[in-house]
């Protein structure tokens, strides 16, 4: 094949749908080094990356920007005004104390009520989800030393998911649902922890249609969990 | 925003010290489009935010990869980008035993870019839109199928239920367009 004969698969092969015999051959004239093609894909990557443009803009939340600085430390800024620095700092040394002292307090405070309304909140969803006309309950683990429990799952796609005697996890880590359907990748529905009895709730209000769903799975992820599981589920709930 | 020059250098620079000021820089640059594109492929708001996550922090333990003499960071961070999403959107089952799949074999290809003249991305992107416009219904959703859903052109054939040869016939016209829009004056 030769390079005129090329020129109408570059980008086809930069958007990955060059049957494999056009592209085996780009990938022969790269391997050895083709300054022709070399140029030439790197004109179609940036065309196809222009691509992303084609979708909607949207922006991300701030708390991603945020998140994402607090995983590789922030920028520490240095300047010159050291001895400016140390002197507000005496002066304000004082009332700082008292600032942190009343604002953990505050702050404790408010995290306690956070955590009760979660709980509340949580609570009222799967009071609501349990309700609901047609739910359906799948019962895993019979035995008391495994895993066992309930999964609640409604039409309309909302799903409990109660049990105890899940395995011991680390202290940065967490269990993740995932909602495994008949076609398709796995779809997280939410991230939870066993309290000290080793019993757990975690109630996902997701719109599913359930009946596409085949089952459910627990996996072991970072505490924010994870868009797509990391590790080997140790939980399969089928749901067929 | 430009492509592989002095911006992007300068941010290669600082991800190579080990500067967050770089990732930040990185991030406000190119993480609303990078968003945006994760929202299209997952239709998912808290999937394309932890892919967003992930891929800067990718950028961030892989910024001795780049070269700020040669390199440009936007067309490998967008590839990089379609590339995950694609994986997200494609392997079902096969993820609970590996996070990732291995990049694409474009992926050493797009760290080396070396730009020939001073384009600028958001104008690439900005030409790619607007030709993108004018394309036909058909044009559009082919080049839809295969760039946001990794659809191959038999499967696109499958799916529009149109021979394979007009689906090429198709995808072909659509790339010519959106090549002449980019580089205008170049025919092949």
């Amino acid at each position: 094949m030769t390079h005129s004969d090329m020129d109408e698969f570059y980008e086809l092969y930069a958007l990955g749908v060059l049957e494999s015999e056009a592209a085996a051959q780009i990938d022969e004239h790269v391997a050895d080094g083709c300054a022709y093609c070399l140029e030439h894909l790197q004109d179609a990557a940036l065309l196809t990356s222009s691509m992303a443009a084609l979708a909607e803009p949207r922006k991300p939340d701030r708390n991603v920007r945020k998140r994402l600085l607090d995983s590789v430390g922030r920028p520490q800024r240095s300047h010159n005004l050291w001895f400016a620095v140390a002197a507000l700092s005496a002066a304000c040394f004082a009332l700082a104390v008292y600032s942190f002292w009343a604002a953990g307090a505050v702050r404790s405070l408010r995290n306690q009520i956070g955590a009760v309304e979660d709980e509340r909140n949580e609570l009222r969803s799967a009071v609501e989800i349990l309700s609901q006309p047609g739910t359906r309950t799948v019962q895993f683990g019979v035995a008391e030393n495994v895993p066992h429990g309930r999964a609640f799952v409604t039409p309309r796609g909302g799903i409990v998911f109660v049990g105890s005697q899940l395995p011991g996890i680390a202290a940065d880590r967490a269990f993740e649902l995932w909602l495994i359907p008949k076609q398709g990748a796995p779809r997280p529905a939410g991230v939870f922890r066993p309290n000290e009895r080793g019993n757990f709730v975690n109630v996902a209000q997701r719109s599913v249609n359930v009946s596409d769903l085949q089952a459910l799975a627990v996996s072991v992820e970072p505490l924010q969990g994870s868009p797509a599981p990391t590790t080997t589920p140790i939980l399969i709930v089928p749901l067929a | 925003m430009r492509l592989g020059e002095s911006g992007d250098a300068d941010l290669i620079n600082k991800l190579q010290r080990r500067d967050p000021d770089g990732l930040t820089a990185a991030y406000d640059r190119y993480g609303p489009m990078v968003y945006s594109l994760f929202l299209r492929m997952t239709q998912d708001q808290s999937t394309a935010e932890d892919l967003v996550q992930e891929l800067f922090l990718r950028v961030w333990n892989r910024s001795r990869d780049f070269n700020a003499e040669k390199g440009t960071l936007g067309v490998w961070i967008l590839s990089v980008a379609r590339n995950m999403g694609l994986d997200f959107v494609r392997s079902a089952r096969a993820r609970f035993k590996t996070r990732m799949q291995p990049l694409d074999k474009t992926d050493d290809l797009y760290l080396s870019y070396k730009p020939k003249e001073p384009e600028l991305l958001i104008d690439s992107a900005r030409l790619v839109r607007e030709a993108f416009a004018n394309l036909t219904a058909d044009q559009k959703r082919v080049l839809e199928l295969a760039y946001f859903e990794g659809f191959s052109q038999s499967e696109i054939a499958a799916q529009l239920n149109a021979p394979l040869g007009t689906v090429k016939s198709w995808m072909r016209a659509a790339l010519e367009r959106l090549r002449t829009a980019v580089r205008p004056g170049e025919t092949r």
